[in-house]
């Protein structure tokens, strides 16, 4: 109820009894003397008392619940306002990374292209630490390149055993890495029935899933892995644990942002553009990521994914 | 003209790119040509003894794509590869379907840029119409029109996914080169991780189950041992 509607409300409730009062002053004025005596039944008289405390009560009652839908309407237009306000944000985000993207390639492809126009036999020694660092800087404007990029890249789905694609990442990441072989383990729901297929793009979700996973082999250097693959709630859940060096608390909240890194992962080399990828990905199938880690202990991420959509 | 070193036409609207890139293409054995946009790049062309070129993609007057086109237009097959500046991936293959050779991603390893130069003038024959600006190749009973991305065998259509389509546009108009899947990954998926290239051995499985492709004796795709794929039959424009 705005304000103002509020005060004509009040007005309009007083114009009957000023008017009643006017007039009965008036009266006395004059001298009236007339009596006016109404006569009823007696058993009307609780019944009409009744009435009035029905009627009162029903009033409030009404009044209580105008209140709450008031409160709740409110609340529907904050989360309203609040999502909008997210994809705002996002898309922002997204043309942000694509500027910093299209002002950063020209002058590094620029500084590339002169370092490989001098001639190495007359090259200066720290021509290479120069060539070094833009390489590198090369390598994080494709990396945010890619995340712009798998925001908006229409999604190409298809029908995806989960189980059959995680197991393959599994067998990868073994490839790469030989010290992770014989430390990680598949466990997948099979009774009473196993994971349904998932419409997603296999392409994607293999690289979200290839990265969870080298994390994990990246920050446990030993220890068991486990990659649990389970329906929740008519979600596709894939859970990677492990027990490496876990995150600091007052990190957690920032992993999945991007290019953030934890203060106890600077010894191991990386973007910090893994985790956004892998929770970019996973929105838009609907899902969502969440981590719990215990720093010293051990990290778990779980990617859910809608099963139906 | 004495200079028997094959001629390079370098189109970038960054001088210091033009600089530093002509410098490298010259010392690798190559003689440079540089144009500003691809309004030059079109009048440099008709001058001088061309044998392929480098062009960027976003130019003032005539931009990379319109230049692929014009010199298209005029007749002209010399290989042209794109220095793509938009990384979507639809980009890459608009740029394949109006007859570019090959691109790269800016920022670009130099490197890569040579011996992408070296491959497409290994293949290319000087003045021949190159598979890659063809809207339709067909190798054997297999069919391609690259343009409507159908695919054909023995006249019957196959049903496959449009990345398996994309790849078999790459590898049929690339034939009898060695792809690494890093390569093949970059250039078709535009994904430039090291983590996994298991998503094109998918999709090459993908063609072999539905081209009937025997992996162990393959008449279109072999698996070139710890290095890539290879289109191995011979591809013609019908």
């Amino acid at each position: 109820m705005s304000p103002a509607f509020r005060r004509v409300g009040a007005v309009v409730a007083i114009v009957p009894v000023a008017l009643g009062a006017l007039i009965a002053v008036a009266l006395t004025i004059t001298g009236d003397r007339r009596v006016l005596t109404v006569a009823t039944v007696f058993p009307a008289v609780p019944l009409m008392a009744g009435a009035a405390v029905s009627l009162v009560i029903v009033m409030g009652l009404v009044i209580a619940a105008r209140r709450r839908r008031d409160r709740s309407a409110r609340a529907n237009d904050e989360a309203e306002a609040v999502a909008r306000g997210r994809a705002v944000e996002r898309e922002e985000h997204r043309r942000f990374l694509a500027r910093l993207d299209h002002e950063l390639k020209n002058p590094i492809t620029a500084i590339r292209a002169t370092l490989a126009g001098v001639d190495p036999n007359t090259a200066p020694a720290h021509v290479a630490v120069i060539d070094a660092q833009a390489r590198r800087l090369a390598a994080l404007v494709g990396d945010l390149r890619k995340l712009a990029e798998i925001e908006t890249r229409p999604l190409e789905t298809e029908s995806v055993d989960v189980e059959a694609l995680v197991r393959d990442a599994v067998d990868a990441v073994q490839h790469q890495r030989p010290d992770v072989r014989g430390r990680i383990r598949v466990m997948a729901e099979r009774v009473p029935w196993s994971l349904p297929p998932l419409s997603a793009d296999p392409d994607l979700l293999a690289l979200a899933v290839d990265n969870v996973l080298a994390n994990a082999a990246k920050f446990a250097p030993d220890g068991p892995i486990e990659v649990r693959v389970r329906e929740d709630a008519g979600a596709a859940v894939i859970e990677v644990a492990d027990t490496g060096r876990g995150i600091p608390l007052d990190a957690q909240d920032h992993v999945f942002d991007d290019l953030a890194r934890a203060s106890n992962a600077r010894d191991v080399p990386g973007s910090g553009i893994g985790l956004s990828l892998v929770r970019t990905i996973v929105r838009r199938h609907g899902g969502d990521v969440d981590l719990r880690s215990r720093e010293g202990q051990g990290t778990v991420v779980s990617l859910r994914l809608p099963v139906t959509r | 003209m004495s200079d028997e070193r094959p001629g390079i036409l370098l189109v970038d609207d960054d001088e210091t790119i033009r600089a530093g890139l002509g410098a490298f293409l010259e010392r690798s054995g190559y003689r440079v040509v540089v144009a500003a946009d691809g309004q030059e790049a079109l009048d440099r062309l008709s001058e001088a003894d061309i044998a392929l070129a480098v062009c960027d993609v976003i130019m003032p007057r005539i931009d990379g794509r319109a230049f692929v086109r014009r010199v298209r237009a005029e007749g002209r097959w010399l290989p042209i590869i794109l220095l793509t500046q938009v990384g979507e991936s639809y980009e890459r293959s608009a740029a394949l379907d109006e007859g570019a050779d090959d691109y790269l991603n800016k920022p670009f390893d130099p490197q890569e840029l040579l011996s992408r130069v070296r491959a497409v003038l290994r293949r290319t024959v000087p003045g021949e119409r190159p598979l890659t600006a063809s809207t339709r190749l067909r190798a054997g009973a297999l069919e391609l029109d690259r343009s409507a991305r159908r695919v054909w065998r023995a006249g019957s259509e196959l049903a496959l996914t449009p990345k398996a389509v994309m790849l078999l546009d790459y590898l049929m108009s690339h034939p009898s080169e060695v792809h690494t899947r890093d390569r093949l990954l970059s250039a078709l998926w535009g994904f430039e991780v090291a983590t996994s290239t298991r998503a094109v051995d998918h999709r090459v499985a993908e063609l072999r189950r539905v081209l009937d492709d025997d992996a162990s004796a393959p008449r279109y795709i072999e698996t070139v041992q710890s290095a890539g794929y290879r289109f191995v039959h011979p591809v013609v424009t019908p």
